[in-house]
Protein backbone atom coordinates (compact mmCIF):
# COMPACT_ATOMS: atom_id res chain seq x y z
CA UNK A 1 0.00 0.00 0.00
CA UNK A 2 1.32 3.42 -1.00
CA UNK A 3 1.49 5.81 1.93
CA UNK A 4 3.02 8.72 0.01
CA UNK A 5 3.55 9.27 -3.67
CA UNK A 6 5.39 12.32 -4.92
CA UNK A 7 5.86 12.93 -8.64
CA UNK A 8 8.22 15.53 -10.12
CA UNK A 9 8.06 17.92 -7.21
CA UNK A 10 9.89 21.20 -7.86
CA UNK A 11 10.24 24.29 -5.74
CA UNK A 12 12.25 27.48 -6.24
CA UNK A 13 12.83 30.47 -4.00
CA UNK A 14 13.44 33.66 -6.01
CA UNK A 15 15.34 31.87 -8.77
CA UNK A 16 17.16 29.43 -6.49
CA UNK A 17 16.08 25.84 -7.11
CA UNK A 18 15.43 24.21 -3.72
CA UNK A 19 13.93 20.99 -5.08
CA UNK A 20 14.15 19.72 -8.64
CA UNK A 21 11.81 17.10 -10.14
CA UNK A 22 11.81 15.07 -6.96
CA UNK A 23 9.87 11.79 -7.06
CA UNK A 24 9.41 9.17 -4.41
CA UNK A 25 6.98 6.47 -3.31
CA UNK A 26 6.78 5.33 0.31
CA UNK A 27 5.22 2.00 1.15
CA UNK A 28 3.42 1.08 4.37
CA UNK A 29 5.66 -0.01 7.24
CA UNK A 30 8.88 1.43 5.78
CA UNK A 31 11.43 3.58 7.56
CA UNK A 32 12.88 6.09 5.10
CA UNK A 33 15.90 8.22 5.94
CA UNK A 34 16.05 11.61 4.27
CA UNK A 35 19.68 12.70 4.27
CA UNK A 36 21.52 15.71 2.97
CA UNK A 37 23.65 18.66 4.04
CA UNK A 38 22.07 21.94 5.14
CA UNK A 39 20.21 23.56 2.25
CA UNK A 40 19.81 20.26 0.42
CA UNK A 41 16.04 20.63 0.15
CA UNK A 42 14.96 18.22 2.91
CA UNK A 43 12.84 20.69 4.85
CA UNK A 44 11.44 22.11 1.59
CA UNK A 45 10.34 18.59 0.68
CA UNK A 46 8.74 17.93 4.07
CA UNK A 47 6.98 21.32 4.15
CA UNK A 48 5.76 20.85 0.56
CA UNK A 49 4.13 17.50 1.26
CA UNK A 50 2.47 18.96 4.35
CA UNK A 51 1.09 21.88 2.35
CA UNK A 52 3.08 24.46 4.32
CA UNK A 53 4.88 25.46 1.11
CA UNK A 54 3.29 25.67 -2.29
CA UNK A 55 5.29 23.61 -4.80
CA UNK A 56 5.92 25.10 -8.26
CA UNK A 57 5.00 21.81 -9.90
CA UNK A 58 4.47 18.15 -9.11
CA UNK A 59 1.87 15.90 -7.53
CA UNK A 60 1.57 14.74 -3.94
CA UNK A 61 -0.72 11.95 -2.82
CA UNK A 62 -1.29 10.47 0.63
CA UNK A 63 -2.92 7.03 0.63
CA UNK A 64 -3.87 7.47 -3.05
CA UNK A 65 -5.63 10.77 -2.36
CA UNK A 66 -4.42 14.22 -3.44
CA UNK A 67 -2.75 15.96 -0.50
CA UNK A 68 -5.16 18.17 1.41
CA UNK A 69 -6.20 18.74 4.99
CA UNK A 70 -8.38 15.58 4.94
CA UNK A 71 -5.81 13.18 3.48
CA UNK A 72 -3.28 14.51 6.00
CA UNK A 73 -5.43 13.21 8.88
CA UNK A 74 -3.35 10.01 8.93
CA UNK A 75 -0.10 11.96 9.09
CA UNK A 76 1.69 13.46 12.08
CA UNK A 77 4.70 15.73 11.95
CA UNK A 78 7.49 16.61 14.38
CA UNK A 79 9.22 19.81 13.20
CA UNK A 80 12.97 20.28 13.42
CA UNK A 81 12.69 22.47 16.50
CA UNK A 82 9.58 21.46 18.36
CA UNK A 83 8.12 24.29 20.39
CA UNK A 84 4.84 25.32 21.97
CA UNK A 85 3.41 28.20 23.98
CA UNK A 86 5.92 28.67 26.83
CA UNK A 87 3.18 29.25 29.42
CA UNK A 88 1.44 25.92 28.67
CA UNK A 89 2.27 22.91 30.81
CA UNK A 90 3.52 19.71 29.22
CA UNK A 91 0.17 18.07 29.98
CA UNK A 92 -1.82 20.98 28.46
CA UNK A 93 0.35 20.73 25.34
CA UNK A 94 -0.43 17.05 24.94
CA UNK A 95 -4.10 17.70 25.65
CA UNK A 96 -4.15 20.23 22.81
CA UNK A 97 -2.55 17.69 20.46
CA UNK A 98 -5.04 15.05 21.63
CA UNK A 99 -7.91 17.46 20.86
CA UNK A 100 -6.53 18.22 17.41
CA UNK A 101 -6.08 14.49 16.72
CA UNK A 102 -9.65 13.95 17.96
CA UNK A 103 -8.60 11.54 20.70
CA UNK A 104 -11.59 11.51 23.02
CA UNK A 105 -11.68 8.07 24.63
CA UNK A 106 -9.14 7.29 27.36
CA UNK A 107 -7.46 10.60 26.65
CA UNK A 108 -5.70 10.90 30.02
CA UNK A 109 -4.41 7.33 29.83
CA UNK A 110 -3.12 7.87 26.28
CA UNK A 111 -1.38 11.10 27.29
CA UNK A 112 0.21 9.49 30.36
CA UNK A 113 1.33 6.46 28.34
CA UNK A 114 2.95 8.68 25.69
CA UNK A 115 4.77 10.70 28.38
CA UNK A 116 5.95 7.54 30.16
CA UNK A 117 7.21 6.03 26.91
CA UNK A 118 9.40 9.08 26.30
CA UNK A 119 10.51 9.27 29.95
CA UNK A 120 8.93 12.66 30.62
CA UNK A 121 5.95 11.68 32.75
CA UNK A 122 7.41 13.30 35.87
CA UNK A 123 7.53 16.74 34.18
CA UNK A 124 3.94 16.75 32.97
CA UNK A 125 3.00 19.56 35.36
CA UNK A 126 5.93 21.77 34.33
CA UNK A 127 5.64 24.68 31.93
CA UNK A 128 7.19 24.38 28.48
CA UNK A 129 9.45 27.35 29.33
CA UNK A 130 10.86 25.49 32.35
CA UNK A 131 12.02 22.29 30.66
CA UNK A 132 15.32 21.52 28.91
CA UNK A 133 15.84 21.29 25.15
CA UNK A 134 16.11 17.51 25.34
CA UNK A 135 12.94 17.23 27.42
CA UNK A 136 11.14 19.51 24.94
CA UNK A 137 12.18 17.24 22.09
CA UNK A 138 10.80 14.25 23.99
CA UNK A 139 7.55 16.09 24.65
CA UNK A 140 7.32 16.80 20.90
CA UNK A 141 7.84 13.14 20.16
CA UNK A 142 5.19 12.22 22.73
CA UNK A 143 2.78 14.62 21.00
CA UNK A 144 3.24 13.23 17.49
CA UNK A 145 3.36 9.57 18.44
CA UNK A 146 0.32 9.80 20.72
CA UNK A 147 -2.23 9.62 17.91
CA UNK A 148 -2.60 6.38 16.00
CA UNK A 149 -1.20 7.85 12.77
CA UNK A 150 -0.12 5.61 9.94
CA UNK A 151 2.56 7.96 8.62
CA UNK A 152 4.90 9.86 10.94
CA UNK A 153 7.33 12.50 9.71
CA UNK A 154 10.19 13.24 12.08
CA UNK A 155 12.42 16.20 11.24
CA UNK A 156 15.67 15.83 13.21
CA UNK A 157 14.15 13.73 16.03
CA UNK A 158 17.56 13.28 17.74
CA UNK A 159 18.22 17.00 17.94
CA UNK A 160 19.17 18.11 21.47
CA UNK A 161 19.10 14.59 22.92
CA UNK A 162 21.85 12.98 24.98
CA UNK A 163 23.07 9.44 24.08
CA UNK A 164 20.43 7.88 26.35
CA UNK A 165 17.74 9.99 24.70
CA UNK A 166 19.00 9.01 21.24
CA UNK A 167 18.83 5.34 22.21
CA UNK A 168 15.28 5.76 23.58
CA UNK A 169 14.08 7.56 20.47
CA UNK A 170 15.68 4.91 18.31
CA UNK A 171 13.82 2.23 20.29
CA UNK A 172 10.60 4.22 19.90
CA UNK A 173 11.10 4.34 16.12
CA UNK A 174 11.67 0.57 16.07
CA UNK A 175 8.48 0.08 18.10
CA UNK A 176 6.55 2.27 15.68
CA UNK A 177 7.95 0.36 12.73
CA UNK A 178 7.01 -2.96 14.36
CA UNK A 179 3.51 -1.56 14.85
CA UNK A 180 3.30 -1.13 11.06
CA UNK A 181 3.79 2.63 10.98
CA UNK A 182 5.61 4.35 8.13
CA UNK A 183 8.36 6.72 9.20
CA UNK A 184 10.10 9.45 7.22
CA UNK A 185 13.09 10.61 9.25
CA UNK A 186 15.18 13.61 8.36
CA UNK A 187 18.44 13.34 10.28
CA UNK A 188 22.13 14.18 10.29
CA UNK A 189 23.05 11.18 12.45
CA UNK A 190 24.01 8.84 9.64
CA UNK A 191 25.21 5.94 11.81
CA UNK A 192 21.79 5.66 13.45
CA UNK A 193 20.00 5.96 10.15
CA UNK A 194 22.16 3.23 8.66
CA UNK A 195 20.94 0.84 11.36
CA UNK A 196 17.29 1.89 11.36
CA UNK A 197 16.27 2.78 7.82
CA UNK A 198 14.92 0.45 5.16
CA UNK A 199 15.59 2.93 2.38
CA UNK A 200 17.69 6.05 2.11
CA UNK A 201 17.37 9.22 0.03
CA UNK A 202 20.40 11.48 -0.28
CA UNK A 203 19.63 15.00 -1.44
CA UNK A 204 21.94 17.87 -2.28
CA UNK A 205 21.04 21.25 -3.74
CA UNK A 206 17.54 20.05 -4.56
CA UNK A 207 18.73 17.02 -6.55
CA UNK A 208 18.44 13.35 -5.62
CA UNK A 209 21.96 11.95 -5.45
CA UNK A 210 20.95 8.45 -4.35
CA UNK A 211 17.81 6.54 -3.52
CA UNK A 212 17.45 2.89 -2.60
CA UNK A 213 17.88 0.39 0.19
CA UNK A 214 20.68 1.14 2.63
CA UNK A 215 22.80 -1.61 1.06
CA UNK A 216 22.15 -0.39 -2.50
CA UNK A 217 23.13 3.16 -1.62
CA UNK A 218 26.22 2.54 0.53
CA UNK A 219 27.69 -0.47 -1.29
CA UNK A 220 30.92 -1.52 0.41
CA UNK A 221 31.38 1.77 2.23
CA UNK A 222 29.77 2.97 5.41
CA UNK A 223 26.73 5.22 4.86
CA UNK A 224 28.70 8.13 6.27
CA UNK A 225 31.57 7.67 3.78
CA UNK A 226 29.20 7.16 0.87
CA UNK A 227 27.24 10.26 1.86
CA UNK A 228 30.45 12.30 2.10
CA UNK A 229 31.68 11.10 -1.32
CA UNK A 230 28.35 11.74 -3.04
CA UNK A 231 27.94 15.23 -1.63
CA UNK A 232 31.58 16.20 -2.32
CA UNK A 233 31.40 14.82 -5.87
CA UNK A 234 28.15 16.67 -6.41
CA UNK A 235 29.70 19.92 -5.19
CA UNK A 236 32.77 19.42 -7.40
CA UNK A 237 30.61 18.79 -10.49
CA UNK A 238 28.35 21.76 -9.82
CA UNK B 1 -14.64 19.85 6.68
CA UNK B 2 -16.09 22.10 9.40
CA UNK B 3 -15.43 25.84 9.16
CA UNK B 4 -14.57 26.12 12.85
CA UNK B 5 -12.42 23.94 15.06
CA UNK B 6 -13.64 24.14 18.65
CA UNK B 7 -10.25 23.05 20.06
CA UNK B 8 -8.53 25.91 18.23
CA UNK B 9 -11.19 28.40 19.34
CA UNK B 10 -10.70 27.27 22.94
CA UNK B 11 -6.91 27.32 22.53
CA UNK B 12 -7.11 30.94 21.29
CA UNK B 13 -9.01 31.93 24.43
CA UNK B 14 -6.61 29.92 26.62
CA UNK B 15 -3.53 31.66 25.23
CA UNK B 16 -4.92 35.19 24.86
CA UNK B 17 -6.46 35.30 28.32
CA UNK B 18 -2.88 35.49 29.63
CA UNK B 19 -2.16 38.58 27.52
CA UNK B 20 -0.68 41.11 29.94
CA UNK B 21 -2.10 44.07 28.00
CA UNK B 22 -5.61 42.64 28.26
CA UNK B 23 -5.26 41.86 31.97
CA UNK B 24 -3.98 45.40 32.61
CA UNK B 25 -6.85 46.99 30.66
CA UNK B 26 -9.36 44.77 32.43
CA UNK B 27 -8.37 45.94 35.91
CA UNK B 28 -7.86 49.51 34.71
CA UNK B 29 -11.42 49.52 33.35
CA UNK B 30 -12.95 48.13 36.54
CA UNK B 31 -11.05 50.59 38.74
CA UNK B 32 -11.83 53.52 36.41
CA UNK B 33 -15.53 52.64 36.36
CA UNK B 34 -15.65 52.47 40.13
CA UNK B 35 -13.71 55.71 40.66
CA UNK B 36 -15.63 57.50 37.88
CA UNK B 37 -18.91 56.45 39.41
CA UNK B 38 -17.81 57.58 42.88
CA UNK B 39 -16.87 60.95 41.41
CA UNK B 40 -20.25 61.25 39.65
CA UNK B 41 -22.10 60.43 42.88
CA UNK B 42 -19.98 62.96 44.76
CA UNK B 43 -20.66 65.69 42.20
CA UNK B 44 -24.37 64.83 42.15
CA UNK B 45 -24.59 65.14 45.94
CA UNK B 46 -22.61 68.38 45.87
CA UNK B 47 -24.74 69.99 43.16
CA UNK B 48 -28.04 71.07 44.68
CA UNK B 49 -29.90 71.93 41.50
CA UNK B 50 -32.33 69.12 40.69
CA UNK B 51 -32.02 69.36 36.91
CA UNK B 52 -28.20 69.29 37.06
CA UNK B 53 -28.31 66.26 39.33
CA UNK B 54 -30.65 64.45 36.91
CA UNK B 55 -28.43 65.35 33.97
CA UNK B 56 -25.41 63.79 35.67
CA UNK B 57 -27.37 60.65 36.52
CA UNK B 58 -28.71 60.25 32.98
CA UNK B 59 -25.34 60.86 31.36
CA UNK B 60 -23.66 58.19 33.47
CA UNK B 61 -25.09 55.26 31.48
CA UNK B 62 -23.89 56.73 28.17
CA UNK B 63 -20.49 57.59 29.63
CA UNK B 64 -20.04 54.07 30.98
CA UNK B 65 -21.01 52.44 27.67
CA UNK B 66 -18.78 54.80 25.67
CA UNK B 67 -15.83 54.26 28.01
CA UNK B 68 -16.21 50.49 28.08
CA UNK B 69 -16.72 50.36 24.30
CA UNK B 70 -13.56 52.37 23.65
CA UNK B 71 -11.47 50.19 25.96
CA UNK B 72 -13.02 47.07 24.40
CA UNK B 73 -11.97 48.28 20.94
CA UNK B 74 -8.37 48.48 22.19
CA UNK B 75 -8.66 45.05 23.80
CA UNK B 76 -9.99 43.48 20.61
CA UNK B 77 -7.10 45.05 18.65
CA UNK B 78 -4.55 43.63 21.13
CA UNK B 79 -6.12 40.16 21.11
CA UNK B 80 -6.66 40.17 17.33
CA UNK B 81 -3.04 41.11 16.67
CA UNK B 82 -1.74 38.36 18.96
CA UNK B 83 -4.11 35.57 17.81
CA UNK B 84 -2.13 34.50 14.72
CA UNK B 85 1.00 36.59 15.16
CA UNK B 86 2.01 34.73 18.37
CA UNK B 87 1.78 31.43 16.45
CA UNK B 88 4.15 32.89 13.88
CA UNK B 89 6.61 34.38 16.36
CA UNK B 90 6.69 31.27 18.57
CA UNK B 91 7.05 29.08 15.42
CA UNK B 92 4.00 27.02 16.40
CA UNK B 93 2.21 27.79 13.12
CA UNK B 94 3.78 24.96 11.03
CA UNK B 95 2.77 22.46 13.74
CA UNK B 96 -0.82 23.71 13.83
CA UNK B 97 -1.18 23.82 10.05
CA UNK B 98 0.14 20.27 9.78
CA UNK B 99 -2.97 19.11 11.65
CA UNK B 100 -5.85 17.95 9.46
CA UNK B 101 -7.46 21.39 9.30
CA UNK B 102 -7.72 23.80 6.39
CA UNK B 103 -6.19 27.24 6.56
CA UNK B 104 -9.67 28.73 6.40
CA UNK B 105 -10.64 26.76 9.51
CA UNK B 106 -7.47 27.98 11.22
CA UNK B 107 -8.17 31.66 10.42
CA UNK B 108 -11.86 31.48 11.36
CA UNK B 109 -11.14 29.61 14.60
CA UNK B 110 -8.47 32.09 15.68
CA UNK B 111 -10.68 35.11 14.83
CA UNK B 112 -13.68 33.55 16.58
CA UNK B 113 -11.65 32.78 19.71
CA UNK B 114 -10.25 36.32 19.78
CA UNK B 115 -13.72 37.77 19.23
CA UNK B 116 -15.28 35.66 21.99
CA UNK B 117 -12.62 36.83 24.44
CA UNK B 118 -13.14 40.49 23.43
CA UNK B 119 -16.89 39.97 23.86
CA UNK B 120 -16.35 38.43 27.32
CA UNK B 121 -14.22 41.44 28.29
CA UNK B 122 -16.91 43.82 27.04
CA UNK B 123 -19.72 41.89 28.73
CA UNK B 124 -18.02 41.68 32.12
CA UNK B 125 -17.07 45.35 32.16
CA UNK B 126 -20.54 46.47 31.01
CA UNK B 127 -22.21 44.28 33.66
CA UNK B 128 -19.84 45.66 36.30
CA UNK B 129 -20.72 49.20 35.22
CA UNK B 130 -24.45 48.50 35.34
CA UNK B 131 -24.20 46.78 38.71
CA UNK B 132 -22.43 49.63 40.47
CA UNK B 133 -24.99 52.05 39.10
CA UNK B 134 -27.89 49.81 39.94
CA UNK B 135 -26.82 49.04 43.50
CA UNK B 136 -26.05 52.66 44.27
CA UNK B 137 -29.45 53.62 42.86
CA UNK B 138 -27.77 56.32 40.78
CA UNK B 139 -29.76 55.60 37.65
CA UNK B 140 -32.47 53.63 36.01
CA UNK B 141 -31.08 51.11 33.55
CA UNK B 142 -32.83 50.86 30.18
CA UNK B 143 -32.23 47.21 29.35
CA UNK B 144 -33.69 47.28 25.83
CA UNK B 145 -31.45 50.10 24.65
CA UNK B 146 -28.55 48.46 26.48
CA UNK B 147 -29.15 45.17 24.65
CA UNK B 148 -29.33 46.82 21.20
CA UNK B 149 -26.16 48.75 21.92
CA UNK B 150 -24.52 45.60 23.23
CA UNK B 151 -25.35 43.53 20.12
CA UNK B 152 -24.20 46.25 17.72
CA UNK B 153 -21.00 46.67 19.73
CA UNK B 154 -20.28 42.94 19.37
CA UNK B 155 -20.36 43.40 15.58
CA UNK B 156 -17.93 46.31 15.86
CA UNK B 157 -15.64 44.13 17.98
CA UNK B 158 -15.84 41.36 15.38
CA UNK B 159 -14.77 43.83 12.68
CA UNK B 160 -11.89 45.20 14.71
CA UNK B 161 -10.71 41.69 15.65
CA UNK B 162 -10.88 40.62 12.01
CA UNK B 163 -8.97 43.67 10.72
CA UNK B 164 -6.25 43.50 13.39
CA UNK B 165 -5.76 39.75 12.83
CA UNK B 166 -5.58 40.26 9.07
CA UNK B 167 -3.03 43.07 9.32
CA UNK B 168 -0.89 41.27 11.93
CA UNK B 169 -0.19 38.43 9.51
CA UNK B 170 1.55 40.81 7.11
CA UNK B 171 2.96 43.64 9.20
CA UNK B 172 4.50 43.99 12.65
CA UNK B 173 2.53 44.48 15.88
CA UNK B 174 2.89 48.24 16.27
CA UNK B 175 2.09 48.94 12.61
CA UNK B 176 -0.92 46.60 12.86
CA UNK B 177 -2.13 48.43 15.96
CA UNK B 178 -1.81 51.87 14.35
CA UNK B 179 -3.34 50.78 11.04
CA UNK B 180 -6.30 49.15 12.79
CA UNK B 181 -7.00 52.40 14.62
CA UNK B 182 -6.65 54.29 11.31
CA UNK B 183 -9.09 51.82 9.75
CA UNK B 184 -11.50 52.33 12.65
CA UNK B 185 -11.40 56.11 12.31
CA UNK B 186 -11.67 56.09 8.49
CA UNK B 187 -14.55 53.64 8.61
CA UNK B 188 -16.29 55.65 11.30
CA UNK B 189 -15.88 59.10 9.77
CA UNK B 190 -16.60 58.06 6.18
CA UNK B 191 -20.09 57.14 7.38
CA UNK B 192 -20.60 60.46 9.18
CA UNK B 193 -19.42 62.28 6.05
CA UNK B 194 -21.84 60.25 3.95
CA UNK B 195 -24.92 60.85 6.08
CA UNK B 196 -24.08 64.56 6.39
CA UNK B 197 -23.98 64.77 2.58
CA UNK B 198 -20.33 65.82 2.51
CA UNK B 199 -19.51 63.44 -0.34
CA UNK B 200 -22.27 64.89 -2.53
CA UNK B 201 -21.11 68.45 -1.90
CA UNK B 202 -17.42 67.71 -2.43
CA UNK B 203 -15.70 68.12 -5.81
CA UNK B 204 -14.19 65.06 -7.43
CA UNK B 205 -10.90 64.33 -5.63
CA UNK B 206 -8.76 61.47 -4.39
CA UNK B 207 -10.08 61.92 -0.84
CA UNK B 208 -13.67 61.72 -2.12
CA UNK B 209 -12.89 58.48 -3.98
CA UNK B 210 -11.18 57.04 -0.91
CA UNK B 211 -14.06 58.13 1.29
CA UNK B 212 -16.62 56.50 -0.98
CA UNK B 213 -14.49 53.36 -1.21
CA UNK B 214 -14.34 53.23 2.59
CA UNK B 215 -18.08 53.78 2.79
CA UNK B 216 -19.05 51.03 0.35
CA UNK B 217 -16.24 48.46 0.72
CA UNK B 218 -15.30 48.63 4.40
CA UNK B 219 -17.47 47.44 7.28
CA UNK B 220 -19.45 50.48 8.45
CA UNK B 221 -18.40 50.79 12.05
CA UNK B 222 -19.65 54.37 11.93
CA UNK B 223 -23.14 53.19 11.05
CA UNK B 224 -23.10 50.59 13.83
CA UNK B 225 -21.94 53.26 16.27
CA UNK B 226 -24.58 55.70 15.03
CA UNK B 227 -27.31 53.11 15.56
CA UNK B 228 -26.01 51.98 18.95
CA UNK B 229 -25.65 55.56 20.21
CA UNK B 230 -29.15 56.22 18.91
CA UNK B 231 -30.62 53.29 20.80
CA UNK B 232 -28.73 54.33 23.89
CA UNK B 233 -30.18 57.82 23.59
CA UNK B 234 -33.71 56.42 23.40
CA UNK B 235 -34.16 56.82 19.62
CA UNK B 236 -35.97 54.27 17.51
CA UNK B 237 -35.04 53.31 13.95
CA UNK B 238 -36.95 51.70 11.13
CA UNK B 239 -36.38 47.97 10.89
CA UNK B 240 -35.31 48.39 7.25
CA UNK B 241 -32.43 50.75 8.12
CA UNK B 242 -31.13 48.27 10.70
CA UNK B 243 -31.61 45.38 8.25
CA UNK B 244 -29.71 47.21 5.46
CA UNK B 245 -26.91 48.09 7.86
CA UNK B 246 -26.57 44.45 8.92
CA UNK B 247 -26.82 43.19 5.33
CA UNK B 248 -24.05 45.54 4.19
CA UNK B 249 -21.97 44.60 7.23
CA UNK B 250 -22.15 40.85 6.63
CA UNK B 251 -21.61 41.16 2.84
CA UNK B 252 -18.47 43.25 3.36
CA UNK B 253 -17.15 40.98 6.13
CA UNK B 254 -17.63 37.94 3.87
CA UNK B 255 -15.92 39.76 0.97
CA UNK B 256 -12.89 40.66 3.10
CA UNK B 257 -12.93 37.19 4.65
CA UNK B 258 -12.49 35.69 1.18
CA UNK B 259 -9.69 38.13 0.40
CA UNK B 260 -7.96 37.11 3.66
CA UNK B 261 -8.47 33.42 2.87
CA UNK B 262 -7.14 33.90 -0.69
CA UNK B 263 -3.98 35.63 0.55
CA UNK B 264 -3.38 33.34 3.54
CA UNK B 265 -3.73 30.16 1.48
CA UNK B 266 -0.91 31.38 -0.77
CA UNK B 267 1.31 32.24 2.13
CA UNK B 268 4.36 30.02 2.66
CA UNK B 269 4.87 28.93 6.26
Amino acid sequence: MEVLRVDNLSKSYSGHRALSDFSITLMKGEVIALLGPNGAGKTTFVKSILGLLKADSGKIKFFDVESDSVSRSKVSYLPEKFTFYPYFTVEATLRFYADMYKISENRSEIIDAALRKLGVFEIKGKKISDISKGQLQRVGLACVTMGDHEFIILDEPFSGLDPIGIKEVKNLCVDLKNAGKTLLINSHILAEMEKMADRVIILNKGLTLAFGTVQEVKGDLSLEDKFFNLVKDGDANA
Amino acid sequence: MPMLNSSLVYNTIQKEIRNKGVIFLFFLTLISLYLGHSLAVGVKDYVDEANMSALIANSTQAIIITFVSTISIFVSIIIGISAIRSDQSLRVLPQILSFPISRLTYILSRITGAWILSAIFYTITVIFGILILKFSGAMKVDFLSMMMTFCLMLLSLLTITFVSTFLSVYINKIASFILTIVFYLVSKFSYYNYINGNFEKAEFSVSKVLGLFAHYFLPRIGELNYLSEGYLGGKTFEVSSLAFALLHFFCVIILWGYIFKFLFERREI
